[in-house]
């Protein structure tokens, strides 16, 4: 798997991390990340990742900061924002910027489930770790609460693509109702922003069938805005990517925002209520809250 | 010519119609794309083509999708859990087998002379509406510019793909599955992507 000196070193990275945070559980002599998570047994415990398949070193550090929390958070499934692999998809890019940083975690159980962002080509869809079984949209009940996902392919927005949307949204009964795919409708970053666009055609349908938090990419930044029509959108396109000083801090609808380092973000909800951590690469909790989810008026 | 064009537009929609009687099944397996229904009403009425053509575009694609279904058979079936490995060698056999059965295609092919021009002023006229400063702003977002395409060339592996706007989208005819409509600067072009080739294109879809 391991084919070249510059992917040897990368797993290095997460190894050691790996073997780090293992040594710090045991002797306590540094001290875990902090997480302010509620940790029960039963919840439903995701992370949120997405603009991460560079293959650079960041990236590994960013893994090998997953892996940490993972250490004393057993998520249990992972949802891809896109941008999955950035540049070349050989083969080997698949190993590289995917199944060697995330290996712990792939072995360990986590189940990975991926939408595609504007770098990552059609195939993607079929490579089984990202669990898309073919599709570029597609919904799927969570492992635990009353939970619905839906993956959505926003760089080709189609008409029948919305038609589906709105049949499942109707067609769910879960009480959580969560979106995920790579363009934000609401941004405060300057390299893209807010879709305005995408949102014309999306927000409607979230807002009608109580879809209570999204999650996007797109702008390599960490970023939660504030309640917009009730719900909660996330940036998490900082998984690898990173584009400094891009969050405008004055921008209105930000409620927290990072663009000093890479960020992903753990969540975890139980019965009405999502407990959130977004973890910088170098394991400081920089955002943390509780969502509470949206309910038919 | 009114007659002729409710023709077209009947045509569409028996085309649309057809599409929709895919059942959802719920539930425990994943719903997915291919339950969605569709509806006349996400087609869009911007622009009007002329007689026959968008009917004649839809046959070219047809015509395509039978002759790269025809090669695909020639092809070792990639298995359902196929490794990028297995996977990138039967898109590369699927485009060098499609590529070479299309010899002779030149720009113009699929998307004929009128079509071209329908092309043109659709896009201009979504431009033009009220949401054009947006439509333009999701258009030109990750759009590679100063990218040399040509037919039957394999879709560059490190170029990012344009954002198709919804209401772009919604405006041109609809395509089979693995062909998409995408923007390499101004020129729209037809990919097949799962062979990664460019069918055919459009030049000067809109001022950059």
């Amino acid at each position: 798997m391991i084919r070249s000196p510059k992917s040897l070193a990368l797993a290095f990275i997460v190894a050691f991390g790996t073997l780090a945070s293992g040594w710090q559980t045991a002797t306590e002599k540094v001290a875990a990340i902090p997480l302010t998570m509620p940790n029960k047994a039963g919840s439903l415990k995701f992370g949120v990742l997405g603009d991460f398949g560079t293959g650079e070193p960041e990236q590994y550090q960013m893994a090998a900061t997953m892996v940490r929390v993972y250490q004393s958070f057993k998520l249990e499934l992972m949802i891809l924002v896109g941008d999955n692999l950035y540049g070349s998809e050989r083969p080997q890019d698949f190993d590289l910027k995917f199944a060697i940083p995330y290996k712990p975690l792939l072995d360990g159980g986590v189940v990975f489930k991926a939408s595609l962002g504007n770098h990552d080509a059609r195939e993607q869809r079929t490579y089984p770790p990202f669990n898309m079984k073919g599709e570029l949209y597609y919904s799927f009940k969570a492992p635990a609460q009353n939970v619905r996902f839906f993956a959505l392919e926003s760089t080709y927005m189609e008409p029948q693509q919305l038609v589906w949307f709105e049949k499942e949204l109707k067609g769910s009964n879960e009480d959580w109702k969560i979106a995920f795919f790579h363009h934000p409708l609401y941004s405060s970053a300057g390299r893209h922003g807010s879709d305005l666009q995408l949102r014309n055609r999306l927000e409607p349908l979230l807002v009608a069938y109580n879809v209570s938090v999204a999650f996007t990419g797109h702008d390599h930044v960490y970023e939660r805005i504030k309640p917009q029509k009730d719900i909660t959108y996330f940036v998490t396109g900082s998984g690898g990517k990173l584009a400094p000083g891009d969050l405008d801090k004055s921008s209105p609808i930000m409620a927290k925002g990072l663009d000093t380092e890479q960020a992903f973000l753990i969540a975890e909800i139980i019965g009405d209520e999502m407990t959130f951590n977004a973890i910088s690469r170098s394991g400081k909790v920089i955002d943390s809250g509780t969502i509470t989810r949206r309910k038919a008026k | 010519m009114r007659h002729s064009q409710t023709l077209v537009v009947a045509a569409l929609a028996a085309i649309v119609v057809a599409g929709c009687e895919k059942k959802t099944a719920r539930e425990e397996a994943p719903v997915t794309a291919k339950t969605a229904p569709e509806t006349v009403a996400q087609q869009s009425s911007i622009g009007t083509p002329g007689e026959g053509v968008v009917t004649e575009f839809n046959h070219r694609v047809e015509e395509y999708v039978a002759l790269r279904k025809q090669l695909s058979g020639t092809l070792k079936k990639v298995p359902d859990k196929a490794s990028p490995k297995e996977t990138d060698a039967y898109q590369r056999a699927l485009l060098a087998l499609v590529a070479k059965a299309r010899t002779d295609a030149k720009q113009g092919d699929v998307f004929q002379p009128e079509m071209q021009k329908f092309v043109r002023g659709l896009i201009r006229s979504v431009l033009a509406g009220p949401d054009g400063p947006k439509i333009r702003g999701s258009l030109m977002d990750e759009n590679p510019m100063g990218v040399k395409i040509a037919v039957n060339d394999r879709y560059p592996d490190t170029i990012p793909m344009s954002t198709m706007p919804p209401d772009v989208l919604a405006a041109l005819p609809k395509l089979p599955e693995n062909l998409e409509y995408r923007f390499v600067g101004n020129r729209l072009i037809l990919l097949d992507v799962e062979a990664h080739l460019v069918v055919d294109f459009v030049d000067n879809t809109f001022d950059v």
